[in-house]
């Protein structure tokens, strides 16, 4: 189990620079969908590899909002309720991010043990992940990464099947998932997902 | 039909007999229809689930009958082989006098369904027929429609005619163990998609089903790969947005399979040795390639200090650099050494013959500086 407070550079940009960004800086999808088309259809495939259908936005979730952000970064966000989650969805060409809500203040290992099995496709035929809750879980969450038992450190990632992440941060639990191509080295740039057309569209909003 | 048959008039009542009179040892009375209640596939797979609505496996196998005045339902069926059916027929009325005579109908191609000497006897038959030859050797989604008749008895058939959807395949459909479930929307788009391919040879089939994408697209998986077929388009493009090769090639494998096409499909990985950049190592995926085990400059070259941390990638036309070429192998016969009965289908480059074909999808084989993630100097171009 790795307790880091963003030691990693690459992960460190990625929450500040994805996660986080607000949602003003994003902009409705509708007026852009067909110039969004393609990265909507690639977040399709790649999500159902990592979420339970009923809380995929593109499956089994309904009234779900998308909004778009072309930036260092570009990136989709969805919004929406499912299972009984509030859920967002961050995703860029490299990562998608979920936010699955806050913690309630009492059984919070039990709490997490269930968010895992709603959430996460933690079996398919790519990957077998488990997580390992350990002790800090019960208490108050000031900063916690859990990683699946066995995954490699994200410069050494060599599939999206290879690691997927639990973190705890004030309280909040978010799950991290990392789209890396398995036949490239390394990620892919950050500003190469949409057109340009779809770039300069959002950049114009 | 022939002459009317003599038939015995009823006696007369005694009073004490039912309206109509006899009630003992009566006669029959005209035949008055011959009516076809079902007809049920008994040469076909029996393994069609009525599943129409996602790429999921779901629903319940088409019950038997298929043929039903009510109801309809489709078959799948092997490709040069007799059909045999089973018809259930209601003879009326319930006292008709019997007859005898010959139940024929007229199948796609011609093919001839027959009985003769058939006892038309009064309430349900059941009359088993095989086709005098087999299905086409084609690949197809087939209206089965039989145009029946009889001969020798005083009242035809009816209806004159059944029909059902049959999906012919090469041979019994079979799914990878992770994916289960023959539905009728997997059955439909893998006969659609095979059968293009105008022949009966593998090799044909799969270059078909691979033509389809002009290229491989990394960004795009899916973990049931089945979806790919939804033919998901950019709508500014036109183009069809794809998968990444391991996708297209779970893909390729379940639509094979769907239609009992023999042969085996493999998602190798194509990669080099420095020594022998030109030659391309293939195995399964994903390791060894390119980058694992990792080949040092100072292992293969002069040992240079500033050189240290220089090892061997690939790189392709856009500049990105890569461990391997993912490719989709196929082999037929499936466990033929010989190597032309390999064939590879890499990214957007068509068939190719071997590995040393699908290295060369690569700009250069160049040293990549660990430390920086910068490329240097070039190794081999291709």
């Amino acid at each position: 189990m790795q307790n880091l407070i963003f030691d990693d550079p690459m992960l460190e940009q990625w929450i500040r620079g994805a996660l986080l960004l607000p949602d003003e800086q994003f902009s409705p999808i509708e007026p852009l969908a067909a110039l969004l088309a393609r990265p909507l259809t690639e977040s399709k495939g790649t999500l159902s590899v990592f979420l339970q259908e009923r809380v995929d936005p593109h499956r089994g979730a309904p009234g779900v909002r998308w909004s778009a952000h072309a930036g260092g970064m570009d990136l989709l966000r969805a919004k929406y309720k499912a299972a009984g989650l509030q859920l967002a969805v961050t995703e860029s060409v490299n990562f998608a991010f979920v936010w699955a809500g806050l913690a309630p203040a009492e059984d919070r290992r039990a709490y997490l043990e269930e968010l895992i099995r709603t959430v996460v496709k933690t079996d398919t035929v790519g990957h077998h992940w488990q997580f390992d809750l350990p002790s800090q879980v019960d208490g108050l969450w000031e900063f916690l990464l859990i990683s699946n038992r066995g995954a490699p450190s994200l410069r050494n990632l060599e599939s999206r099947h290879d690691r997927a992440d639990l973190m705890l941060w004030s309280d909040t639990a978010y799950f991290l998932f990392y789209k890396k191509v398995d036949q490239r080295e390394g990620f892919q740039r950050e500003d190469g997902w949409f057109s340009a057309a779809a770039r300069g569209a959002l950049k114009r909003n | 039909m022939s002459d009317d048959k003599k038939t015995t008039p009823p006696s007369a009542g005694d009073g004490g007999s039912p309206a109509g009179g006899c009630v003992v040892n009566c006669p029959c009375k005209p035949m008055s229809s011959i009516k076809i209640i079902s007809v049920t596939f008994q040469s076909d797979h029996d393994m069609l689930k009525d599943y129409d609505t996602d790429w999921k496996d779901g629903g319940a196998r088409f019950p038997k009958p298929e043929w039903t005045p009510a109801a309809q339902h489709p078959v799948s069926h092997t490709m040069d082989k007799a059909v045999k059916l089973e018809l259930v027929l209601e003879v009326a009325p319930s006292d008709a006098c019997p007859e005898t005579g010959t139940l024929s109908g007229v199948g796609p191609g011609g093919m001839l369904f027959e009985k003769k000497g058939l006892s038309f006897s009064a309430g349900q038959i059941k009359v088993s027929v095989t086709s005098d030859k087999p299905l086409e050797k084609k690949i197809q989604e087939l209206n089965f429609e039989v145009s029946w008749k009889t001969t020798g008895t005083t009242v035809p058939v009816s209806p004159a005619q059944t029909s059902n959807t049959m999906f012919v395949t090469m041979n019994t459909p079979t799914t990878p163990a992770a994916r289960p479930g023959i539905t009728l929307k997997r059955m439909r788009h893998s006969v659609k998609g095979t059968a293009g391919a105008g022949g009966l040879d593998p090799h044909k089939i799969v270059e078909h089903v691979m033509s389809k994408w002009s290229s491989f697209n990394l960004n795009q998986v899916y973990d049931n790969a089945w979806e790919l077929a939804d033919d998901a388009r950019d709508p500014v493009s036109g183009d069809l947005i794809g998968a990444d090769c391991q996708t297209i090639v779970r893909h390729t494998e379940k639509v094979i399979k769907m239609v009992g096409c023999p042969g085996k499909a493999e998602f190798i990985v194509v990669w080099a040795k420095v020594p022998t950049p030109t030659k391309g190592e293939e195995n399964l995926a994903y390791e060894p390639n390119v980058r694992s085990p990792k080949q040092w400059h100072n292992s293969h070259r002069p040992p240079d200090p500033a050189r240290v941390n220089w090892r061997a990638t690939l790189e392709d036309h856009g500049g990105g650099t890569n461990k391997y070429e993912a490719c989709l192998r196929f082999t037929y016969p499936d466990a033929s050494v010989d190597v032309a009965d390999k064939k590879y289908y890499a990214g957007g480059v068509g068939k190719k013959n071997d590995a040393n074909e699908v290295i060369r999808v690569f700009k250069a084989m160049r040293w990549v500086d660990e430390g920086t993630g910068l490329l240097t100097g070039v190794i081999h171009t291709y």
